[in-house]
């Protein structure tokens, strides 16, 4: 149209200038081809991320209403968690005080023990010394050294002596064993002091959950009595089945089944809650499923580049 | 006798070939491992492991279609003489793939030492990955671009599942330019433009070389 609207000017032109003319006319065309093609493709690139924008965020509203308790459920994760490491906490000082009370006790047991075996030897020693007393003077009274005694007065008084020697020996034992069995109950109530304030803070993260779950109006697991308070350690509750399943739910973080009896809570695409619809979108993306999607977008997404060459 | 330019190029390639398989081990590798532990070894499920091991090799075959020389080089006529040959460079391939790892790792602590929404490490994850690929895509398309400058003609080739040459004749080339970005300065790479004339036919774009003056210099000799 630019070259037909200056036809003066071209009516001047020679042949070679014509000739020129069509072939800046053709460029001119296929630049004008290039660029509606450039803009058709931009237009469908564009179109494309507009439904992918759109059904996302349609996604996500939708998501997002069927699973109001966003707050709670954060909450409730947060507290599960620090419920776990609490538990976690708890099996640790739980071994490491068994161990600990074990070796004092043996210490103090083997110290007591000590202190009876020497008052023992020592009181057998004051025996044998008062036997040699006996024997001694037993001897005089035979050989007629000696006028005052009889060998019959002279046993009497040495049975007496041990007698009283072996019943001061017993009372001391009886009160050494007594203080033994105190430091026993001293170690045990350290102990015990221990795991029960971290018993203390459990019940208070159990109790916070519980009235969480009540709120949400979700099932709530049957209280067990997990860890039975205090008076003698509990060395296997680390083991307990219980235990290890709420530890896990919280600490693995992966997607549980929904069995009966078990927590349903979930790790979700959007939002960590359990959801209204268990079949929906947040649930139907796993760890191994949201892998393959990202790399094959992105592969295609990239892929483009290779296909083109530019 | 016509000869091509892989003959008649430098036959000292040993370490590029092997340059070549390294880079594309790594570019494949990953995936071709996660599928393989994925089917031998861990509880991946058996898709997953399948697409896994689908996209690995992918790669590797894209990769091998270059390394292994699948497609005919440029053949010279008689009497023609090759004055440069170049592949793009492959730094801002390599620079994109480094630049994702911190993603990856960002993403991975996400996932594992959070309880954040899976939407917050896979964001991370699709964003370190789509870096990788865009780095992974380019290394595998510049293996298969080659600019060629012979005594009598200018050719860009790109050779992967089809063949496509730009050529332009030594002697209807009315411009040559060089163009280097401030970046470009810095590594020592930059992009020679020739053109017969206007529009994206009649030029040739070699870009993204390393060490592009000698190239300039060779083309302007058919100036004299």
């Amino acid at each position: 149209m630019i070259w037909a609207a200056s036809g003066g000017i071209a009516a001047s032109a020679d042949l070679l200038e014509s000739g020129h003319r069509v072939s800046r006319r053709e460029m001119l065309a296929n630049r004008s081809k290039i660029r509606f093609y450039r803009g058709r493709l931009e237009l469908i690139w564009a179109v494309f991320a507009s439904i992918f924008v759109v059904g996302l965020l349609a996604v996500m509203t939708s998501s997002a209403a069927a699973e109001e308790p966003s707050d709670n459920s954060a909450q409730i994760l947060h507290l599960q968690e620090q419920l776990a490491a609490l538990e976690a906490e708890y099996a640790q000082s739980a071994t490491e005080l068994e161990q600990w009370a074990n070796i004092e006790i043996t210490v103090v047991r083997d110290r007591w023990e000590q202190a009876i075996q020497d008052l023992k030897a020592e009181v057998e020693s004051e025996i044998q010394r008062l036997i040699r007393k006996y024997e001694y003077e037993s001897r005089q009274i035979l050989l007629e050294t000696r006028r005052d005694g009889s060998l019959r007065i002279l046993k009497a008084e040495l049975d007496a002596a041990i007698e009283e020697k072996w019943a001061w020996f017993e009372s001391q034992a009886r009160m050494k064993r007594r203080y033994l069995q105190n430091d026993i109950a001293e170690i045990e109530r350290t102990k015990a002091f221990e795991l029960n304030y971290l018993l203390a803070l459990i019940d208070e993260v159990e109790s916070e959950l519980q009235a969480l779950l009540l709120e949400a109006d979700l099932p709530i697991e049957e209280p067990q009595d997990v860890f039975p308070t205090v008076d003698h350690v509990p060395t296997d509750r680390q083991e307990s089945p219980v235990a290890v399943s709420v530890s896990e739910s919280t600490t693995d973080q992966a997607p549980l089944d929904s069995g009966p009896g078990e927590s349903r809570w979930k790790r979700g695409f959007f939002m960590n809650s359990i959801s209204a619809d268990p079949n929906g979108f947040n649930w139907a993306l796993e760890p191994t499923a949201l892998a393959v999607i990202g790399i094959l977008i992105t592969l295609a997404a990239t892929g483009v580049q290779l296909l083109r060459g530019n | 006798m016509a000869a091509s330019t892989r003959q008649r190029q430098n036959p000292n390639a040993q370490s590029g070939l092997f340059r070549k398989i390294a880079a594309s081990a790594i570019i494949a590798g990953p995936f071709l491992a996660v599928g393989g532990f994925g089917v031998s070894e861990s509880n991946l499920p058996g898709w997953a492991s399948g697409v896994f091991l689908l996209v690995g090799f992918f790669l590797a075959t894209i990769a091998l279609i270059s390394i292994g020389r699948v497609l005919p080089s440029l053949m010279l006529v008689e009497g023609e003489e090759l004055l440069v040959s170049r592949n793009p460079t492959m730094k801002p391939a390599f620079a994109r793939m480094l630049l994702s790892t911190p993603f990856f790792a960002g993403a991975a602590w996400l996932f594992e030492f959070t309880v954040v929404p899976y939407v917050f490490p896979f964001s991370l994850f699709v964003l370190a990955m789509y870096l990788f690929f865009k780095g992974a895509m380019r290394y595998l398309r510049n293996l298969h671009i080659t600019y060629t400058v012979t005594d009598r003609r200018v050719v860009q080739q790109y050779r992967f599942l089809w063949l496509y040459t730009k050529e332009i004749p030594s002697n209807r080339i009315i411009s040559i330019s060089e163009a280097r970005s401030f970046f470009e300065l810095i590594t020592g790479r930059g992009s020679v433009i020739v053109s017969s004339g206007i529009g994206e036919r009649q030029t040739v774009r070699m870009e993204d070389i390393s060490d592009p003056g000698p190239v300039t210099e060779s083309i302007r000799r058919f100036f004299d």
